[in-house]
């Protein structure tokens, strides 16, 4: 985790998941990030501590993720999204 | 220095600046039209696209400078607008800066302003995509959030031309007001003490546009390309570079929090999601679908090649029979001689092959252009990343890989997009591998002489799955390549896909025909100065050779020919090949004959591939001309004469074997002189195009020999 980032202020009693482990479908709020260098790329893209984050879908062979985060679309590899961490906010059924 | 801007003085410049879809290159294109030409920045090697516009009374350069989300670099692409904004390129910062932003996603786009902003520079704001999101954006008082920006903010649409005067008197303004008086302060980032501290030192020896623009430095002090005094300054000020990646990194996430914190909550949450979000939504169930995505993505390619072959032959064979009418008619009006040869043979004959080459390549290039508008082209990125990362490549490497499919130059240059060094070199050096159009008319002449018209298999045309064959093994040949330099060069740093996936949208057509238009443009200057060259220098060697060697070999052919009892066409054909043979394109083929008999080759094919190691389109006219000299009957199609050509002994030089190794040889041999300079360009030294060269060369050679083998 990186120091400075506080968690989302909401009371949650839900442990932080990668954002690579969400399920499709699956919603959950930025809490931080546990790799400064991809840190600073998702930040730039406007993905920051408190964005909405969606699991639209992955593509074949499970290795790239596609987002929806504050209504922006983003491609993300596996290795990437698992260093965005998320609190799950809830799921669509 | 302050500098007054007026009428008939020196040009102002205006460079656009804006995040990946933001319309930037729409509205570049809607202001400039086609005044449009690519340049280099003084000093470096690196290409950008410049055009010219009226600014009410002035004459204005204006740059497009590539999209980016932040002032940190990650991509070369990135790298270029750090350095032009502060990189002090002598001769290359521009006046006036015009931002361009989505004002339908604000939230997303002002990270980079609030950025370009501390670089205090004079700047006006274009809100772009006024016409979709008209009642997106009702809540957005212009006026209030210039207010906030302390700069003019314009709302425009770069598709229908709304709000471009208004843009205009502002930019007019922005530039009478150049230099502005710098702000004292940043309203939306505070440098920390230890900050202060590492830029105080610059600022006091007078580096730098501001201080954000001094702390920029030193965080990318090591890769970036700033004034080598500059760059002493900022490394020293960092405390030598030992320190830097460590300090650097956290100060920058600090610092784009900062930000953030600063202008949201000064922007009125009002964002939903449109009817361009929604219908986005519902194609990319279906196109990025795990299963139904990959096999749409195939079809496209499919249907884009398909399209290339079928439509461009038409015009092509249009192209080739005026030049051939041209050449006919000149022979008529000249009197016989080497001047109506040259101008025929040599600058006609030139000019058909580089014409020849406008159809195919303006076609590919508008039909990637239009999925690149439409916004699929971020989706096979993001559907091939997968597959092109086992190979050693980014999913990025797609885009360039298929534009290699019309000419592998603009497909180099669209790598800087890819992060990764690595990935990106990997992919520089087998972009061509993939048969640009440039090999079609070879391969054309191949295939219609080595295979029959003949239909297979019920539907199809014998000759046309041989082209598609040969594009596999082109692919092919591209995916091995890749992964034996994935294996060879030492890992880099860190590759990336993260990209964002714009909505779909109609395309804007004007963006599409100025691609088109521009890089056709360029590919007929560019490849067309050296095609022409050639084919002119071909024809004087030739033409001539040393001493009196061509008179006494034309004297033995007659002499042979008398003897012989030959009619006169006969005689002719006897004089020319003697002729040619003592000539010094002759000479030069008799010395390598040895080294490509292997492969099937003669002398005159010799030449042939010589002359194809700067462009091998040269190849057809190559042959047209070294077999069409002496023969009066110009109508014979050159096929023909393949078929009766004979080596010394009588066997038949042209055998489906020999069609075949000359097909697998053009297939892999790097014979593109422009490639070589443009790999030069893009790697900033001679290794790489050396290497790309030597391995091409080495895989043609062995790969033609092995295909002359196996076919006799």
């Amino acid at each position: 985790m990186i120091e400075g980032f506080a968690p989302d202020t909401s009371p949650s009693p839900e442990p932080s998941l990668k954002a690579s482990e969400m399920l499709e479908r699956q919603r959950g709020r930025v809490c931080g990030f546990s790799d400064e260098c991809f840190a600073q790329k998702f930040m730039c893209m406007g993905v920051r501590p408190g964005s909405e984050v969606e699991l639209v879908r992955r593509a074949a062979w499970g290795k790239a993720c596609y987002f929806n985060v504050d209504g922006r679309k983003l491609a993300v590899r596996r290795e990437e999204a698992a260093c965005l961490l998320v609190q799950r906010i809830a799921d669509i059924l | 220095m302050a500098k007054k801007f007026s009428p008939g003085l020196s040009t102002p410049r205006i460079a656009l600046v804006g995040n990946p879809n933001s319309g930037k290159t729409s509205l570049f294109n809607k202001l400039t039209g086609l005044r449009q030409r690519t340049g280099n920045f003084p000093g470096v090697t690196v290409e950008h696209v410049v055009g010219r516009m009226r600014v009410h009374d002035l004459d204005v350069e204006v740059t497009d400078l590539p999209g980016t989300y932040s002032l940190h670099p990650s991509s070369l692409d990135e790298r270029v607008v750090f350095e032009a904004l502060l990189g002090y390129l002598p001769g290359a910062e521009p006046d006036v800066l015009l931002y361009v932003a989505d004002g339908s996603k604000l939230d997303k786009h002002l990270l980079l302003l609030t950025q370009v902003l501390d670089l205090h520079y004079p700047t006006v704001v274009a809100l772009n995509f006024a016409d979709e999101s008209a009642e997106g954006r009702a809540h957005l008082d212009l006026a209030e959030l210039g207010e906030m920006l302390g700069v003019p903010v314009i709302s425009v649409s770069a598709r229908t031309g709304q709000g471009l005067p208004e843009l205009t008197t502002a930019l007019h303004t922005a530039i009478a007001a150049a230099p502005a008086v710098a702000p004292a302060e940043s309203n939306w980032f505070a440098l920390s003490g230890q900050e202060r501290d590492i830029v105080r030192p610059l600022r006091e020896r007078g580096y730098g546009r501001s201080d954000f623009a001094r702390l920029l430095s030193v965080h990318h002090a090591d890769e970036t390309q700033l004034a080598p005094a500059l760059k002493a300054a900022a490394i020293g000020a960092a405390g030598g570079a030992g320190i830097v990646p460590w300090l650097s990194m956290g100060s920058q996430v600090r610092e784009t929090m900062q930000r953030y914190d600063r202008f949201l909550p000064k922007l009125r949450a009002a964002r939903e999601s449109s009817d361009g979000d929604r219908l986005t939504d519902r194609l990319d169930a279906v196109l990025t679908h795990p299963v139904a995505g990959p096999l749409i993505f195939l079809l496209i390619l499919l249907l884009v090649f398909q399209a290339i072959f079928v439509w461009s032959a038409v015009p092509a064979d249009l192209i080739e029979a005026a030049f051939a009418k041209t050449g006919g008619f000149v022979r008529t009006v000249l009197p016989k001689g080497y001047l109506a040869d040259f101008l025929v043979d040599g600058v006609i004959a030139g000019l058909a092959g580089i014409m020849v080459f406008v159809p195919p390549i303006a076609l590919l290039f508008l039909l990637l252009g239009i999925l690149e508008e439409v916004g699929y082209m971020a989706r096979a990125v993001f559907l091939s990343d997968r597959l092109m990362q086992r190979f050693g490549l980014n999913g990025r490497s797609l885009v360039a890989l298929a534009s290699s499919g019309a000419c592998a130059i603009p497909a180099i240059m669209s790598t800087r997009t890819i992060a990764n060094p690595k990935e990106r070199l990997i992919t520089i050096l087998v972009s061509p591998l993939i048969s640009c159009s440039a090999r079609i008319p070879v391969y054309a002449i191949l295939i219609g002489f080595a295979v029959p018209a003949v239909t297979v298999w019920g539907v199809f045309n014998a000759q046309a799955l041989t082209f598609v064959g040969i594009y596999l093994l082109s692919a092919l040949s591209a995916l091995v390549a890749a992964l034996a330099f994935k294996l060879i060069l030492p890992n880099a740093e860190q590759s990336y896909l993260m990209m964002e996936l714009p909505i779909y949208r109609m395309p804007v057509w004007r963006n599409v025909f100025t691609t088109v238009w521009v890089k056709t443009k360029s590919f007929i200057i560019g490849a067309g100065k050296i095609i022409l060259a050639i084919s002119m220098v071909l024809w004087v060697a030739a033409s001539f050779g040393p001493g009196a060697a061509m008179a006494d070999a034309e004297a033995a052919a007659i002499q042979q020919a008398e003897r012989a009892q030959a009619d006169r066409s006969t005689t002719e054909d006897l004089i020319a090949n003697a002729r040619l043979e003592a000539s010094y394109a002759g000479i030069v083929g008799r010395t390598i004959e040895p080294a490509i008999r292997p492969l099937g080759y003669d002398w005159k094919i010799g030449i042939a591939l010589l002359s194809s190691f700067a462009a091998r389109e040269v190849f057809v006219g190559t042959i047209a001309t070294l077999y069409a000299i002496g023969s009066s009957d110009d109508e014979v199609l050159i096929t023909e004469r393949l078929a009766e050509a004979r080596h010394p002994d009588g066997t038949a030089v042209y055998t489906a074997a020999t069609a075949a190794s000359l097909i697998v040889f053009y297939l892999f041999a790097m014979q593109c002189m422009s490639t070589l300079a443009i790999t030069r360009q893009e790697t900033g030294t001679w290794k790489w195009p050396a290497v790309q060269f030597g391995y091409m060369t080495v895989l043609a050679y062995f790969g033609a020999l092995l295909t002359f083998r196996l076919f006799s």
